[in-house]
C-alpha cells in the first residue's frame, strides 16, 4: 500500500513536472498582466493549439481544367511576356497586320489590347446582359473571335487592357457614379472624367467587362487607371461624391482611397478566379518609391499582393528630377536601372511577389521643354530593356499611344536570362 | 469506428479482469486504472497534435496536387492529400483505441469502488476520476464521430475533384464545406481539451490522497 502510494505520487510529480507553474499570477512588476495573459494562453493551449483559421483556402493557382474554357489555347510565353500595346482601333482596323508582323518577326510575343478604352467604351460586342456594358459598347473590334484565332495562329499572348476608373462615358451617363463639381461632372484639364472608386456599382461593371474579355479568350486582364484622378488630394474636400462603405471606416481620406483601390483589385481578382485568367495592374512608377501615393490611392505593395503581374509605367519622360537624374528622358538606361533596383527591393519584401513587367517608352516626348527630351529610337528602347535585364527583370511592355513602334530593336539583347516560367 | 466487435471483446476482457480480481480489488486495480487513464490521456493529446500537424500541411499539399492539373491524380487516389487522409485516419483509429481503453478503465474503477474497502481507497477522488473518465470518454467519442464523418467527406471531395465535370464552383463549394465542418470539429476539440484538463485535475486529486509512507519509500528507494 505504502509502496504503491509512493509510485502514485512520483508518477504524478513526473507527469505534472512538465507543465508551467500557475504561480505566475503572483509575479510582481509592470509585466504582471502580460505574464498573466501568457499563463491564460498557455492554459488554453496546454495540450494542443487549435487554429481559428480556415483549414483550406482557394489556391492561388487554379488548374485550367477547373476554370472557364474559352476554347482559345495560348500558353504563357516561356521566355516571359514581351509585348506591345494596341488600341482597339488599331487591332480592329488596317493597322492590325503591321502589328502582327512586328510580333511575328521579332522576339516580341504578346499584345495588350484595349477592351475598355480610355474613354470608357467596351471595344467589342459581348454577350453580357449588363445594361451598362451593352449601352457602352462600341465595337472597334468587330470580330473578336477572328482576332483570337489570329492570336492563336501566331501564338501571341493576348492581354486585355481595361481602363477602370477613368471613364468619361459612364461618368456622363451616370453622374452619381462620378465626382461632381457644383453639380456638374468634374473633368481634368484634358477633358477626362473619372468614376468613383468608392462605388461598388463601378467595381461590378468593370469586372463584368473583364469577365467578358476572359470569355472571349484573353488570358490576362490588365487593369489600368486603378486610381483616383491625379491631384485628388487637392480637391477631395471640394468635389461631391460618396465614400460608400468607406465613410464609416474611421480612417482619413488618404487611407480610404488606398483601401478602395486595393480592395477593388482584390475583389476583381477573386471574381476572375473561375475564369483562370491572370490579373495585372498598371501603376505609376513613382508609387514604388513612396509608401503610398496620397491623392490617387495607389500603394505599390498592397496592390502587388493582389495581382499576378505588376506593370509600373516607368517611361523616362514621365519622371521629374528623381534618383539624382535631372533630365530623365535623356537617360533611359539610368532611369530604368535606378527604378528597377527600388522595385526589386520592394518586391523581395513581399511574401508572394508578382511578376514585374514594366511599361517602357517607345515614343518621343517632344512635349517636354527643349533640352529635356530626345528622339526615341532603337538605342533608347534597347537601353531601357537592357536596364531591366541587368536587374533580372525579363518581362516588359512597350507603349506608344499611336502604336507606331520603333523598327529594328533587338528585344533579346545578349542578356543571360534566368527566366522563371509560369505554371 | 467504435465498432461493436472490438468493444465487446475489450469489455469481456475487462469484465474477466475485474471478476478475477474481485477479492483483491482495491489499490492495485485502482493504481492500474489511474495509470491507464493517464496513459490514454497522453495518447489522445499526442494524436490530437499529430492530426493538427497534418492539417497544417493540407493547404500546400492541395495546392501542389492541383498545380499538376491532372484529374487522374485525384480520381486514382494518387494525390498527396490522400496520404494525409490515410495518416489522419490511422491516428483517428489510434484515438479510437484510446477511447475504448478509457471505457474499460472506467468500468474497472467502478468495480474497484464497489468492492474496495473504504479505508484503503480515496473513494471520493476515485469516484471523481471515474466520472471524469466517463466524461472524457464521451467527448472523445463525439470528436471521433465528427472527425470520421469529415474524413469521409474529404475523401469524397478529393476523389470527385478528379471527375471530368469538376469545375471551379465545385472546388469553391468543397473547400467551403470542409471549412464549415471544421468549425464544429474545432469546437469539439476545445471541449475535449477542457476534459483533458479536468482529467488531469482528477488524477492529481487521487494522487494527492495517496500519501506515501516516507520510511517505506526511503527503504524502497535504497533497496
Amino acid at each position: 500500500m505504502r509502496t504503491k502510494s509512493l509510485i502514485f505520487l512520483l508518477g504524478g510529480m513526473m507527469f505534472f513536472g512538465s507543465y508551467d507553474s500557475p504561480l505566475l499570477a503572483e509575479q510582481t512588476g509592470g509585466d504582471a498582466d502580460e505574464e498573466a495573459s501568457k499563463v491564460e494562453r498557455s492554459e488554453e493551449d496546454r495540450y494542443f493549439s487549435v487554429s481559428d483559421e480556415d483549414l483550406l483556402t482557394l489556391p492561388r493557382v487554379i488548374p485550367d481544367r477547373l476554370t472557364y474554357d474559352s476554347g482559345v489555347e495560348i500558353e504563357y510565353p516561356e521566355d516571359g511576356v514581351k509585348g506591345i500595346f494596341a488600341t482597339a482601333h488599331s487591332i480592329g482596323g488596317d493597322k492590325a497586320d503591321e502589328l502582327y508582323d512586328l510580333i511575328n518577326e521579332t522576339a516580341l510575343n504578346s499584345m495588350v489590347v484595349d477592351v475598355k478604352d480610355d474613354d470608357g467604351y467596351v471595344t467589342f460586342e459581348t454577350e453580357s446582359e449588363n445594361e451598362r456594358v451593352q449601352e457602352n459598347t462600341y465595337d472597334y473590334i468587330n470580330d473578336v473571335d477572328a482576332m483570337m484565332e489570329d492570336f492563336e495562329d501566331a501564338d501571341i499572348y493576348p492581354i486585355a487592357r481595361l481602363v477602370v476608373f477613368k471613364d468619361t462615358v459612364l461618368a456622363n451617363e451616370e453622374p452619381e457614379l462620378s465626382f461632381l463639381e457644383k453639380g456638374e461632372v468634374w473633368s481634368n484639364n484634358r477633358g477626362e472624367s473619372f468614376v468613383n472608386p468608392f462605388s461598388k456599382d463601378v467595381w461590378e461593371y468593370n469586372v463584368e467587362v473583364a469577365k467578358e474579355a476572359a470569355k472571349a479568350g484573353f488570358k490576362e486582364i490588365q487593369f489600368d487607371y486603378v486610381r483616383f484622378p491625379e491631384g485628388f488630394e487637392n480637391r477631395d474636400e471640394d468635389l461631391e461624391y460618396t465614400e460608400g462603405d468607406y465613410e464609416e471606416s474611421g480612417e482619413d481620406n488618404i487611407q480610404n482611397r488606398v483601401a478602395a483601390v486595393t480592395d477593388f483589385v482584390d475583389y476583381a481578382r477573386e471574381e476572375l478566379r473561375p475564369y483562370g485568367v491572370k490579373v495585372s495592374v498598371d501603376i505609376f512608377g513613382y508609387a514604388a518609391t513612396i509608401p503610398e501615393a496620397p491623392g490617387i490611392g495607389q500603394n505599390f505593395s498592397k496592390i502587388s499582393e493582389n495581382v499576378d503581374i505588376i506593370s509600373s509605367m516607368i517611361y523616362p519622360s514621365h519622371w521629374g528630377p528623381y534618383f539624382d537624374i535631372h533630365k530623365p528622358d535623356l537617360e533611359p538606361y539610368n532611369l530604368v536601372n535606378e527604378y528597377a533596383q527600388v522595385e526589386n527591393e520592394l518586391l523581395d519584401s513581399l511574401e508572394e511577389p508578382p511578376i514585374s513587367r514594366p511599361w517602357l517608352q517607345d515614343f518621343t516626348a517632344s512635349y517636354l521643354p527643349d533640352g529635356e527630351w530626345m528622339e526615341y529610337g532603337v538605342d533608347e528602347v534597347e537601353a531601357q530593356i537592357q536596364a531591366l535585364y541587368d536587374n533580372d527583370i525579363y518581362e516588359f511592355l512597350l507603349w506608344d499611344a499611336t502604336n507606331n513602334y520603333t523598327e529594328g530593336v533587338n528585344y533579346e539583347l545578349d542578356a543571360e536570362q534566368d527566366i522563371v516560367r509560369q505554371e | 469506428m467504435k465498432g461493436p466487435t472490438k468493444v465487446t471483446v475489450l469489455m469481456v476482457m475487462a469484465g474477466t479482469l475485474a471478476a478475477g480480481c474481485n477479492e483483491s480489488a482495491g489499490i492495485e486495480d485502482a493504481t492500474e486504472a489511474v495509470d491507464k487513464i493517464q496513459a490514454q490521456k497522453e495518447n489522445i493529446v499526442s494524436q490530437f497534435n499529430d492530426i493538427l500537424l497534418l492539417e497544417e500541411e493540407m493547404q500546400i499539399e492541395l495546392e501542389e496536387d492541383l498545380a499538376e492539373n491532372e484529374a487522374a491524380l485525384f480520381a486514382n487516389r494518387e494525390a498527396r492529400v490522400f496520404t494525409s487522409l490515410d495518416e489522419r485516419q490511422s491516428l483517428l483509429n489510434d484515438m479510437n483505441d484510446a477511447y475504448l481503453t478509457l471505457e474499460i478503465e472506467h468500468e474497472l474503477l467502478e468495480t474497484v469502488l464497489e468492492n474496495g474497502g473504504e479505508e484503503e481507497l480515496p473513494v471520493n477522488e476515485l469516484s471523481g476520476l471515474q466520472d471524469q473518465a466517463a466524461s472524457l470518454h464521451n467527448e472523445v467519442g463525439t470528436y471521433i464521430d465528427q472527425y470520421q464523418s469529415e474524413l469521409n467527406t474529404q475523401e469524397s471531395f478529393f476523389n470527385d475533384l478528379g471527375a471530368e465535370d469538376a469545375d471551379f464552383e465545385f472546388l469553391v463549394n468543397g473547400i467551403e464545406a470542409i471549412n464549415d465542418a471544421q468549425g464544429d470539429i474545432r469546437d469539439q476539440a476545445h471541449v475535449v481539451h477542457e476534459e483533458l484538463k479536468a482529467a488531469e485535475t482528477a488524477i492529481a486529486a487521487v494522487q494527492a490522497n495517496e500519501q506515501p509512507d516516507e520510511e517505506t519509500a526511503l527503504h524502497k528507494e535504497g533497496s
